[in-house]
């Protein structure tokens, strides 16, 4: 019995390493043709600002995994949740530093327990529901703090000038948010791999008819993936915050299709139910390289879409076509 | 059913006065309702297209950039094939490749959106044959525009061929139980590929119709993720199943037609955006809901001996051609047929309700002043004395004046070259069309000054969307219109073109004494403009320039002078580092005026300035603040120690992005200027991190709009152009523009 555990559970490493190795043959390939592109990428500054410039896309698409991971798509109501811990976490600052993170967290995480109930117990369409979602808390943020941006206060010593230095916290040369992307990664993969919650979702994502048959509390599986989602989402929009010094509704736009780009193109299908998360770190890292390679070779904005539009779907159609050679069903 | 939504919309278009109303809505309506029409079709499939967005805003542009060599036939025509296109490849990539569509039309978005501002330089296009423009909006068959007339056409089209031919009802098949219709012998794949094509083009003829209608195309992507949004939801609450097989263009049209009605209504209540935006939200929030908790109803009874013996005692068990479930089913179905049109009909009503109180309340609404803090509340009540108020001294926020005195210094703008376009970029001529917009324009006939004072008169404001600091503009526009006694109403367009059509159309049938409007775009404004001024209104434009062929109807333009703050920031730059060395320019967003303003008047002004200066790079970081961090620490490192200065388009999140990369690269060398002048942007030059800013006055913008419109009522000349003071903020005068307006 034990040794079939260790050796099913090797399996299943080398099966995490083969079907991940793909998305990190891509970032070698980037990194070749950085060195190529330019004799100052391959130092530890630039490295180290690569992983530092995605790693709020990071924590986002980290949370997002779990959504995409349990079949229910993406989460379209991240980006408010980002603006939403922030604004929270500055609007109660004069509480001290600690109930003020607290509190944002919090408040991301009521959205998320939201989303959790209605999609996880109701069975409602996750894309439409968090779209809602995403709508009325824009209208209720930009109401509520009548369209105007939320500044901390700055004097050295204040609470204010204690949440503006999160962002800027580093240990040694590595920025605090790198380790908070990393720690978060290996949390959320241990989770995937080592819990019965990880293996709840997965069978949840690749059936939610199969897993309720099997005794699974399904709606509870989605009530806690999403609640994960929103925590990372919520601490990556603190620090998001935190580094534009001020809380606003439009804080976040744009992470939601950013994330589910870096967590599909990682190797996560969008049916769910299959992936892992270090490919997710694979698809993160991807992003930044590219963006920084083509920052180097002059390409702009414009062209960088394009570029990465064309990547993301080559890269991703490359996956299904493995899956089918391999006689895995296509998804 | 459909009879019911007729009557409706019979019943309350008496309530609206005027047909002009109905055809405001049904115009309003035609983008979002066409691209409606084809994301039914893909979602009745099964599948879903997120590229629609970006497919209007391509052929738009491409429709507006062709016409001048192909004719509108011309334009028209490859703006389709452009979206049949990008139809044909997300087809393909579904079918043959077989990834998923949210995947495929995701990565076609991003594509789509490069293109079109590859194809338009992040500018907007326009032309300036207004004959077709002005032939889709105006009346063609009783009070219907032909820009109402297409898009009923095209979903009449699309209803009876979904519905009454058998290639119509393969659709619903193959969206419902692909499985089912290959058993069939029906070709899936064809029949996918053709609803993808079928939806990019339908985008393809909203966004080509939608720029035909403005002669012009704007190049801010919020048009598209907002159609994209609208339009998923509407489609939604019209009652199409996201998992396909079920749905119909007729209720999307109608859902459309609601959600413009709706918008309308709580705009004329004078509600903003956030109003908007919470009630879509809360439909949409209710229908999804509803939907769930049918199907949750349904999981619940399956299998219940309760429910089987109470349909063995109906006799559905028996019923010759179904067996129970499909039974249960139907009427499920049935159930969830019934509630989106209950959704609908609520939406309506809410919205004649709105529109019915707009109309009595502006027919009695007496001469109301908003209660501003401080100098001005002695002479509440008091419009008849209050335009003798001394509006100069009246001060901001910031400790600074609304509005200095006219001065006496002749504003000198250089001979117009003989073809600018032909000069490189690097030239001033080559922008004198946009840099001196106005200054020479030949003015259409204006309506005469009434003469007899600002007080009491009403006036609309259409600003261009929200951000603080139109906050802050919105407060100056306040307090000086209540200064001269003036009743005003503002409308909020949330940077969307299509929005600012709507309301301006909502404006002119208030038929205020004045609009001030705000340009969303420099371009995309000029057939508003003409409606404006062909109804005999008067208008004084505001902060973003519009382009000469728009100045020739309205009174006046009132803004910051963005070229000449530029060229002064860009001299002090220059001092700064020695007029050597090489310098970067972080760019605005694509599609607004600052894109270009805040990019060339620099590159120009140092081109003769400092011509030992050299610009390495530029580009947009979309004005966030993780993007220019990444953008900025990638030219730290490319460049090393040539790059010696930074200039920024804002100083909000760009500015706080840039100063993080420049404090992780230990380069505080590095000499940063930005456009000013925000809380951050001030902090900072207080700090010592960034050298000057340019000095905007959010408040004063809005001041001297109203006041402008002031002047006019009395009687007095306006030119043509007025621009706001021009300064440099710097370490040594910080302190006199603090506290921060915004």
């Amino acid at each position: 019995m034990n040794t079939q555990t260790t050796s099913s559970s090797k399996r299943s490493a080398a099966r995490t390493a083969l079907e991940t190795a793909g998305i990190y043959a891509v970032a070698a390939t980037l990194l070749v043709a950085g060195v190529l592109a330019s004799p100052d990428f391959l130092t530890a500054e630039n490295l180290l600002s690569i992983l530092s410039g995605v790693a709020l896309l990071g924590m986002v698409a980290c949370g997002m995994a779990f959504i995409t991971y349990s079949g229910n798509m993406a989460d379209l109501s991240l980006p408010t949740t980002m603006a939403f811990s922030g604004i929270i976490a500055v609007a109660s600052l004069s509480l001290g530093i600690v109930p003020a993170l607290l509190l944002g967290v919090l408040a991301g995480l009521a959205i998320g327990a939201m989303n959790g109930l209605v999609v996880g117990k109701l069975n409602a369409n996750p894309i439409l529901w968090t779209l809602a979602v995403a709508f009325f808390m824009e209208g209720f943020m930009r109401f509520t703090w009548s369209n105007n941006q939320l500044y901390p206060e700055i004097e050295p010593g204040t609470p204010g000038a204690a949440f503006i230095g999160i962002f800027r916290l580093r240990t040694g040369p590595v920025p605090l948010i790198v380790l908070v992307m990393l720690a978060l990664f290996a949390v959320a993969h241990l989770v995937m791999t080592r819990t019965r919650f990880g293996r709840e979702s997965r069978l949840v994502g690749s059936s939610r008819a199969a897993a309720r048959s099997s005794g699974i509390r399904v709606s509870r599986v989605v009530f806690f993936n999403f609640l994960a989602a929103a925590f990372a989402a919520s601490v990556a929009g603190i620090f998001l915050t935190s580094m534009n010094k001020l809380g606003v509704f439009y804080l976040g736009q744009g992470y939601d299709f950013k994330a589910v780009t870096a967590v599909v193109i990682g190797g996560v299908m969008l049916s769910g139910g299959r992936g892992h998360i270090p490919g997710v770190f694979g698809g993160v890292l991807v992003i930044g390289l590219l963006t920084n390679i083509m920052t180097f070779l002059g390409i702009t904005a414009f062209r960088q879409n394009i570029v990465t539009g064309l990547v993301f779907i080559a890269v991703v159609g490359f996956q299904q076509y493995q899956l089918r050679a391999r006689g895995k069903d296509y998804a | 059913m459909l009879a019911a939504l007729f009557a409706y919309l019979s019943l309350f278009a008496p309530n609206f006065l005027s047909l002009h109303n109905v055809s405001t809505i049904l115009k309003g309506a035609s983008l979002n309702a066409t691209v409606a029409l084809g994301f039914t079709i893909i979602l009745i499939l099964g599948q879903l297209d997120l590229s629609i967005g970006a497919v209007v805003m391509l052929s738009g542009m491409l429709t507006i950039g062709l016409q001048p060599s192909c004719g509108w036939a011309g334009g028209f025509a490859l703006a389709l094939g452009a979206g049949l296109l990008t139809g044909l490849f997300n087809g393909l990539l579904v079918v043959k490749a077989r990834i998923n569509s949210f995947i495929v039309t995701l990565g076609t978005m991003t594509i789509v959106m490069g293109l079109m501002h590859l194809y338009s330089d992040g500018g907007s296009k326009s032309i300036d044959d207004f004959r077709f423009a002005d032939w889709l909006v105006a009346p063609l068959v009783l009070f219907l525009p032909p820009l109402a007339l297409i898009p009923a056409l095209l979903v009449a089209l699309f209803s009876v061929f979904l519905n009454r031919t058998r290639w119509g009802r393969v659709f619903f098949l193959v969206g419902a139980n692909p499985e089912g219709a290959w058993l069939a012998g029906l070709h899936r794949d064809r029949y996918l590929i053709t609803g993808f094509c079928l939806c990019s083009l339908m985008a393809a003829a909203g966004g080509a119709l939608f720029a035909a209608s403005l002669s012009s195309m704007t190049a801010a992507a919020v048009l598209g993720t907002r159609t994209l949004m609208t339009v998923l939801a509407a489609v939604i609450i019209g009652g199409t199943l996201m998992t396909g097989g079920k749905g119909s263009v007729l209720k999307s049209y109608f859902a459309v037609l609601m959600l413009t009605t709706l918008f309308n209504g709580i705009g004329c209540y004078g509600w903003g955006f956030e109003v908007q935006i919470f009630v879509n939200g809360l439909i949409l929030a209710l229908v999804v809901l509803y939907e769930a908790y049918a199907i949750h109803q349904h999981e619940l009874l399956k299998g219940q001996r309760p429910d089987l013996l109470r349909e063995v005692r109906e006799g559905t068990v028996f019923s010759a051609c179904a067996s129970p479930e499909t039974a249960e089913g139907e009427s499920n179905m049935q159930n969830r047929d019934r509630f989106p049109m209950v959704c609908l009909t609520l939406t309506a009503l809410v919205a004649i309700a709105a529109i019915t109180a707009m109309y009595f309340k502006f027919a009695s609404l007496p001469v109301q002043i908003i209660a501003p803090d401080g100098a001005t509340t002695a002479y509440r009540g008091l419009p008849e004395a209050a335009h003798r108020l001394d509006v100069f001294a009246l001060r901001g926020t910031d400790g600074q004046p609304y509005l200095f005195p006219p001065t006496d210094d002749p504003v000198v703008i250089p001979e117009r070259p003989e073809d600018p376009k032909r000069l490189p970029e690097t030239d001033r001529g080559h922008w004198w069309d946009i840099e001196f917009a106005g200054w020479r324009v030949e003015k259409a006939p204006m309506p005469a000054s009434p003469g007899d004072g600002p007080a009491g008169k009403r006036v609309i404001l259409l600003k261009a969307g929200d951000h603080p600091y139109w906050t802050a503009y919105v407060r100056g526009f306040h307090v000086i219109a209540e200064a001269y006694g003036m009743q005003t109403k503002v409308f909020n367009s949330n940077w969307n073109v299509d929005l600012q059509a709507q309301q301006t159309d909502q404006a002119i049938n208030e038929h205020p004494d004045l609009i001030i409007f705000a340009p969303v775009d420099a371009t995309a404004c000029t057939p508003l403009l003409r409606r404006i001024h062909s109804a005999g209104i008067p208008c004084v434009t505001s902060n973003t320039i519009p382009c000469d062929e728009a100045m020739r109807y309205c009174l006046a333009w009132t803004g910051p002078d963005d070229w000449g703050q530029f060229r002064m920031l860009a001299r002090s730059f220059a001092d700064a580092l020695g007029k050597s060395g090489g310098y970067a320019i972080v760019r605005h967003m694509p599609g607004s005026s600052c894109f270009f303003s805040r990019t060339y008047a620099p590159i120009t002004e140092l081109h003769d300035y400092a011509p030992e200066m050299k610009l390495l790079a530029m580009d947009t970081a979309n004005l966030e603040a993780d993007a220019s961090l990444q953008l900025v620490s990638a030219w730290i490192t490319k460049f090393g120690d040539q790059l010696k200065g930074l200039i920024l388009a804002d100083d909000g999140f760009e500015l706080t992005g840039t100063l993080e990369a420049v404090k992780k690269a230990g380069r505080s060398d590095i000499v940063i200027v930005a456009a000013g002048n925000s809380k951050t942007g001030m902090d900072s030059v207080a700090a010592g991190e960034t050298l000057a800013l340019t000095c905007q006055s959010a408040e004063g913008d809005g001041a001297l709009a109203v006041h402008t419109a002031a002047r006019w009522f009395q009687g007095e000349p306006i030119p043509p152009v007025t621009y706001l003071p021009k300064h440099i903020i710097i370490r040594e005068n910080v302190d006199g523009f603090m506290p921060a307006q915004w």
